[in-house]
């Protein structure tokens, strides 16, 4: 990845990493993205057993790399809020 | 009598260079076996199957020009089941913007099944790429090069893409 670019609202899974923002990316901006079950759980033969994480932020912090509303479970140097769980509602309601 | 003869003329004119912009979109289909340079706005009216090796299956050879996927898959070699099982060529990407500026691809639409990448956005300045499923390909699903500025990737879909070897994968 490199300069100034915004990468919004996409759906990654089953990758063997969801999305990764390398080293030399300067001033961009990931938002409003789904990256789930990178790597996949089942390992499928595509892609092979390894270390993965939904959201890798590789670049230093001073990079300025914005990371907004994006739903994650794993994520290195990225903040990765838990996905909710969906909640039931009451019959009556 | 001059008057009706002049409007005549640029009736006629206007009508030619009408036609000649609706006939500036490339349609494209079928087996692709060399690296298909796209100059002009395209679409595809059919799969595209691609048999090219060590090079991208479709380029962008011209700034300012789209490809529109229009619903259609493009598909490289890989095995749908195993993949590149684990090695990847970094030169067999599906589609590239090969350096050209202010290009775009718009799904719907799948690219699929690369030694590669499914989309590199390599040296260009504006580009976009939008709607587009990318399944199965060895390094990323779309990856945008360290060259590359202002892209924006928005409401795509990436699917088992990437291998353990290389720290690439949906996006």
């Amino acid at each position: 990845m490199g300069a100034n670019n915004i990468i919004e609202a996409n759906t990654a899974v089953g990758n063997s990493n969801g999305i990764v923002v390398f080293a030399q990316a300067v001033n961009n901006s990931i938002r409003q993205n789904l990256a789930i079950g990178n790597p996949p759980i089942q390992q499928s033969n595509s892609v092979p057993a390894g270390g993965g994480v939904d959201i890798w932020d590789q670049s230093p912090p001073n990079n300025n790399n914005t990371f907004v509303g994006n739903t994650c479970l794993t994520a290195v140097n990225a903040p990765c809020p838990a996905a909710t769980s969906a909640v039931p509602r009451k019959p009556s309601s | 009598m001059k008057t009706h003869r002049t409007i005549a003329v640029v009736f006629v004119l206007g009508a030619l260079v009408v036609q000649a912009r609706a006939a500036r979109a490339e349609d494209i289909r079928g087996t692709i076996v060399r690296t298909l340079m796209l100059s002009e706005d395209s679409r595809l009216v059919g799969d595209v199957t691609c048999q090219v090796t060590g090079a991208p299956c479709i380029a962008f050879g011209a700034p300012n020009i789209a490809l529109t996927l229009n619903g259609f898959a493009v598909t490289g070699g890989n095995d749908a089941a195993t993949g590149c099982k684990g090695a990847n060529v970094g030169t067999e990407t599906g589609i590239t913007t090969n350096g050209q500026a202010n290009v775009g691809i718009r799904g719907p639409g799948i690219v699929q099944r690369f030694q590669g990448d499914g989309i590199l956005f390599n040296a260009t300045v504006k580009g976009w790429v939008q709607g587009v499923t990318t399944s199965t390909n060895c390094m990323s699903g779309i990856r945008i090069g360290p060259t590359s500025s202002a892209i924006s990737v928005e409401s795509n879909i990436s699917v088992r893409n990437g291998a353990a070897a290389a720290a690439c994968g949906g996006i």
